[in-house]
């Protein structure tokens, strides 16, 4: 895609997500040519996961990421089962399968499940409960059940693992912004003692912190889609986790009561925000797992030359 | 010359230079000093130190990107200590800017050949992070020179510096920051005493540095009368872009120094990766800013983000080697224990030095997040 046709599309995925969520926004993507445009340019993924993040809203399109990412084919009868939460290794163990999934797995007719190698089953061979949990709003399904079948299909899983960190990390980066955004202008707005609250040294601090944070994982962001490696997607995907987790904090501070409540949309994007951090891997636990390695090769990871 | 090229060369150059360019097995601050000005002299020499300056001040022209490789090069390769190689990144800058050409064509070679040391005359008893309360006073005398009487205090390096930017006040209190003017000033003018302030790390680093009555030629103006708050604004991105680049690849460094160092089973995988994580984020910040700059973008209050990530970075990264080297950093009188508990104690500084945390907090939430006035 060139610059123009890049803005043309993230234009209409961005009105796709202002109107959509969950099977329909899937149906809007699809209309707009997501799949075509997923496997043509990487970054039509930066930009549609940024833009999700950014209405804090939900799709399956994370399923199209990752079934590209291991060289098949993303329709939408095909659902992937990712490892459970906090994990990034297997959705199964020997024969028993225990994962996570989009809203995508209760309709799909064929499940991927990840590991290595890759097993592909009919859907209705596996347990599909659709998940509540602390962010009913996604639709997230909990996949389990017995493996009886072989069928494995080619297909490397620390690559599409890769892309799958890059697109969430994307997602958690412009869902840590808007976040910010609602803590900034309620700070702007909402008056105290006089004086709008963002005029009080304790409240700028926390926002500034905040950006910090959120900056930190834009860059983070950025250079998992520029020099894309399994190292700077675990990077991006680790800071980015612990952005979201700083930014939730100061804002849900700043929001007060206000935040506090179930009409604020705030506690949609922290619930969001929450998942997603522990969605292909926890963000604590993959920072953990690569300075174990670290520890015991006694040498620091490369850190992005000039 | 391209980054490619120059990262070819200075590689290799400095493979076959490493004898020359290791610094002394010595904990004396002047020692550190002389051996700056070598490797200055050496780089200088063999050209790589003039790359990224323009050749109106004996520069060779290029990309500023080759002056981060350098400085990341150098530290990275443990030969220089980023907090005085990286002077140069601070004040050279602002020299290019406001110094009168003829100035800035005589003095700039003599800093980056290492021919001379420079400080930098902020901070006073009274003005820390109010800046711009300064009182140290300039006036005009009849001569059309300029008297200089007041007081600065942290002055890094004055004691080893032949010259000071300065920054003085030339109007009245009440016109704050209008009433600054920044001058280049001698240091070996009558009237300058300078007394080192022994630091809690045991080094005589900064300063403090009086004036009494210290003649100052009119053409030793930097910029205009009463625009020297606005050569310390353009001055402190330069303090929060390149420099922090190379201490950026200084703390890389360390950190493979503490896994080295660390004793078994001292180190938390949590806490190892949550510096690992500071770092690297910082250095994804430093080097787009390294990129901004590069391409010619005007650095301004975005670079307090930079300077916040890496002052908690450094402090992550010393936390974590004060606990796992503990015994060795607080009771080890051995060299290599001295070597951490001096950086451990230098790293508390990074919060303060070059605007606090605090401050930079708050230029974020007035200049970036548009919050309005503090009250
Ligand atoms: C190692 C080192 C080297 C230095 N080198 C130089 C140098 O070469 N040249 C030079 O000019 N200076 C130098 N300094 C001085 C440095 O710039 C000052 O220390 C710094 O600006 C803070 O000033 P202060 O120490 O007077 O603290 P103060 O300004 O007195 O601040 C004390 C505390 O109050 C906080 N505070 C102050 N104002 C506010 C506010 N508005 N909002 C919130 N919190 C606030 C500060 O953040 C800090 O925590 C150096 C300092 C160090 C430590």
């Amino acid at each position: 895609m060139d610059r123009d046709e890049l803005e043309l599309f993230t234009n209409s995925l961005r009105g796709a997500a202002d109107r959509h969520a969950g099977a329909a926004l899937d149906a809007a993507y699809d209309d707009l040519g997501w799949r075509d445009a997923l496997q043509d340019d990487q970054q039509a993924i930066a930009a549609l996961f940024a833009i999700q993040g950014g209405r804090g809203v939900a799709s399956s399109a994370i399923d199209d990421v990752l079934l590209s990412g291991l060289g098949l084919e993303p329709v939408p009868e095909r659902a992937v089962v990712m490892p459970p939460l906090g994990r990034h290794d297997a959705a199964y163990a020997g024969r028993t399968v225990d994962g996570f999934a989009t809203h995508r797995a209760s309709t799909a007719t064929e499940l991927v499940i990840v590991g290595e190698p890759i097993r592909v089953v009919p859907a209705p061979a596996l347990d599909r409960r659709q998940v509540s949990g602390i962010d009913p709003a996604s639709g997230w399904v909990a996949v389990s059940g017995h493996l009886d079948g072989d069928e494995t299909i080619s297909g490397v899983w620390p690559d599409a693992l890769a892309l799958g960190h890059r697109a969430v990390a994307t997602e958690l980066a412009a869902l840590g912004r808007t976040m910010l955004g609602l803590a900034r202008d309620h700070a702007a707005d909402r008056v105290q003692f006089g004086r709008a609250i963002g005029s009080f040294q304790a409240v700028r601090h926390k926002l500034a912190d905040a950006l910090l944070a959120t900056e930190a994982a834009d860059a983070a962001v950025s250079v998992g889609w520029a020099e894309p490696s399994g190292f700077t997607a675990l990077m991006a995907k680790a800071i980015a986790g612990r952005s979201g987790r700083t930014v939730a904090r100061h804002a849900q501070q700043v929001l007060a009561g206000m935040g506090f409540t179930a009409e604020h949309g705030f506690h949609l994007l922290m619930k969001r925000s929450m998942v997603l951090d522990q969605v292909l891997g926890s963000g604590a636990a993959l920072s953990s797992e690569l300075a174990q390695r670290s520890i015991t090769e006694r040498v620091a990871p490369p850190m992005l030359a000039l | 010359m391209d980054l490619d090229a120059f990262r070819g060369e200075l590689d290799s150059w400095l493979d076959d230079h490493d004898a020359e360019l290791r610094p002394p097995d010595s904990h004396r601050f002047d020692d550190h000093m002389a051996h700056l000005s070598t490797v200055k002299r050496l780089t200088y020499d063999a050209s790589f130190m003039r790359w990224g300056w323009p050749e109106s001040v004996g520069g060779l022209g290029g990309s500023t990107l080759l002056r981060g490789y350098l400085g990341g090069g150098l530290t990275a390769r443990g030969l220089v200590e980023p907090g005085i190689y990286s002077m140069t990144e601070v004040l050279v800058p602002t020299m290019i800017d406001y110094a009168p050409p003829g100035l800035a064509a005589e003095m700039v070679p003599r800093q980056l050949r290492g021919d001379e040391t420079w400080c930098q005359g902020f901070s006073e008893p009274s003005t820390g992070s109010n800046l711009g309360a300064l009182a140290c006073r300039a006036t005009r005398s009849s001569g059309g020179e300029w008297r200089v009487t007041g007081q600065k205090v942290w002055t890094s390096l004055a004691q080893f510096a032949q010259r000071c930017v300065l920054l003085t006040r030339t109007g009245s209190p009440e016109d704050a920051h209008r009433g600054i003017t920044a001058f280049f000033v001698d240091m070996d003018s009558p009237g300058i005493t300078v007394r080192p302030i022994r630091t809690m790390h045991g080094v005589d680093e900064f300063c403090e540095v009086f004036f009494d009555d210290v003649a100052v030629p009119h053409d030793r103006m930097l910029g205009a009368e009463g625009q020297g708050w606005a050569v310390a604004m353009d001055l402190l991105p330069f303090e929060r872009s390149t420099a922090l680049w190379h201490r950026g690849a200084y703390l890389h460094r360390k950190l493979s120094d503490l896994l080295a160092a660390a004793p078994e089973g001292s180190l938390s995988a949590a806490d190892v990766g949550a510096v690992i994580e500071q770092l690297y984020a910082f250095r994804a910040r430093s080097r787009a800013t390294q990129y901004r700059m590069a391409a010619g973008e005007k650095l301004g209050a975005e670079t307090s983000i930079d300077k916040l990530m890496l002052g908690m970075a450094e402090q992550a990264l010393y936390d974590v080697a004060a606990a796992a080297l503990a015994p060795a950093l607080l009771a080890g009188d051995d060299p290599e224990s001295e070597g951490w508990r001096s950086e451990y104690l230098y790293s508390r500084a990074a919060t303060i030095y070059g605007g606090s945390s605090e401050i930079q907090r708050n230029i974020v939430a007035r200049r970036l997040l548009d919050l309005g006035p503090e009250v």
